[in-house]
């Protein structure tokens, strides 16, 4: 029997998803063997062509990483959409639009004068931008339009599965691999992933305070962290309660608060507005009658960049979406 | 609710004694029905078997166990327009209050359920109920909350706040939050 296809694609993304790919270490070699890659631009040589070349739905299955943000990640995903059976959105940036998603805090134009013109490093003087199209005297030179709002990778094409994580981690995509090769998967839409919140696994939660409150949000370097307490209780802000779990606790294991690129919990709809209600359940609790406007505004003002905190992985899949357009 | 008969054996003529006697205040007997209360009040726009109107007439009937396992008192969300409006100076929170209290007594708790499958031990609502009503439990080894029935007055705060999606709070899910939002601005 011929071995099932299967693609890999990156648009918006920082690679580190496919160093997940790569950290399967020998589990990659029994992957290898039990099905065929006929596409993979940052390992092997195929070309648009090759996957043009394939029947409508010959792919098994797709794996593409990265948010949506240029025209040609369009284009690539919606060839790869025809001729795949199966679609996974794989990790936090194709799955909600991920780290690349903040982009949708600003325009095309603000992207460019910053990177292009403002950065201390650039020297621009005549204040050149990429163009789509560049005259260059024996031709035309193009490049793919530069979209002012990122979008999921939902957003673009249907997607049949997600597997959430900045990178998913290797046993999620292993069990993802295995459901899709014994076809043991469940109803289409689903997360590839535990349901609970993350606390349910946390190495911290049997050391959890009876009543949390948080009297002074810090930022993790403001604080010498206890490696045993939870982060709530420390004033630090932590995402746990409102992602989902199977990431292996890694980011706590390292001292380091969750900061939610699983995603939401099954059944919510806006993870950053969860994290939000969550932080401002808790905040100043047992003292706040003897709070005083200024020391009120004080305690809310500690939360630096609160879009960006609580929305860090999920902006394009929010409710915002993104910042209004002029 | 609709189309019931009042069975007279049913009534308890001192229902609205009951509520006198807690909220000397409260004006109840006062109430002629006009329904200026239910013409504003924002939840009957979403959801029209939420009556205050109706209620207020209950008690004055005393038709107890029906206002009491009503699970409609508890969609109240407190803004008191109706209070505000109302005609004869009824103080339709204190009512409610009472009514809440007896409810919850008498056996009719607020419909707030904990899905324990999928709560994660945060312990953020019990750390934001205003009432107490929420214990954190130790069960099979796990953190689990654990709702206090008597104690919930079925204010929504846990729900709100729960980022787990384990919490319910009077059948409201995300979908009708929105119709809420969107009919007012229709």
């Amino acid at each position: 029997m011929a071995k099932p296809k299967v693609a890999f694609y990156w648009c918006a993304s920082c690679g580190g998803c496919e160093e997940a790919v790569v950290d399967l270490n020998e589990d990659l070699l029994k992957v290898a063997d039990a099905v065929e890659i006929v596409f993979w631009p940052v390992a092997l040589d195929f070309k648009r062509k090759d996957v043009e070349a394939l029947r409508d739905g010959e792919i098994a299955v797709s794996f593409i990483n990265g948010a949506v943000r240029t025209e040609e990640q369009e284009e690539m995903v919606k060839l790869l959409r025809e001729k795949s059976s199966l679609v996974v959105a794989f990790g936090s940036c194709a799955h909600m639009g991920g780290i690349p998603g903040l982009g949708n805090f600003w325009t095309r134009d603000t992207i460019f004068q910053r990177v292009y013109n403002e950065v201390p490093s650039v020297e621009n003087p005549e204040g050149t931008v990429p163009q789509e199209r560049t005259g260059i005297g024996i031709g035309e030179l193009t490049l793919p339009e530069f979209y002012d709002t990122v979008k999921t990778l939902d957003q673009t094409i249907p997607v049949d599965y997600y597997l959430p994580g900045c990178p998913p981690p290797p046993d999620l995509i292993m069990n993802a691999v295995n459901a899709i090769l014994t076809g043991k998967l469940p109803e289409k839409g689903a997360v590839l992933a535990p349901e609970k919140a993350l606390c349910d696994t946390c190495p911290r939660a049997e050391r959890k305070p009876e009543k949390l409150s948080i009297k002074e949000i810090k930022r993790p370097y403001e604080v010498k962290l206890d490696p045993e307490k939870c982060f709530l209780e420390q004033g630090v802000i932590c995402l746990g309660p409102a992602t989902r779990s199977g990431c292996g606790e890694t980011c706590i294991r390292a001292n380091m608060p969750c900061r939610g690129c699983m995603g939401p919990i099954k059944g919510v709809i806006d993870q950053g507005a969860k994290g939000l209600s969550m932080i401002a359940s808790v905040l100043g609790l047992e003292g706040e009658d003897e709070m005083t406007e200024e020391d009120i505004r004080k305690l809310i003002n500690g939360l630096v960049d609160p879009a960006g905190t609580f929305y860090r992985f999920s902006l394009p899949a929010s409710l915002l979406t993104r910042r209004r357009m002029e | 609710m609709r189309g019931k008969p009042i069975r007279l054996s049913e009534l308890d003529p001192n229902f609205k004694l009951v509520v006198i006697a807690r909220e000397a205040n409260c004006g109840i007997t006062a109430c002629f029905s006009c329904g200026t209360c239910t013409a504003g009040c924002p939840i009957h726009e979403v959801y029209p078997q939420h009556d205050p109107r109706k209620i207020a007439r209950m008690v004055n009937l005393g038709m107890r166990e029906r206002a009491l396992s009503s699970s409609y008192i508890w969609y109240c969300s407190d803004c008191w327009i109706c209070e505000q409006r109302c005609p004869q100076e009824v103080k339709f929170s204190s009512v409610w209050d009472v009514l809440k209290d007896m409810a919850t007594k008498e056996g009719y708790p607020p419909p707030v359920s904990i899905d324990e499958d999928m709560c994660s031990g945060c312990g953020i609502c019990a750390a934001s109920c205003p009432y107490s009503a929420i214990e954190l439990r130790i069960q099979n080894g796990k953190r689990l909350a654990h709702l206090v029935t008597t104690l919930c007055r079925g204010c929504g705060v846990c729900g709100a706040a729960c980022p787990s999606a384990a919490i319910s709070v009077n059948f409201f899910e995300d979908e009708q939050l929105f119709a809420q939002i969107e009919a007012p601005v229709a």
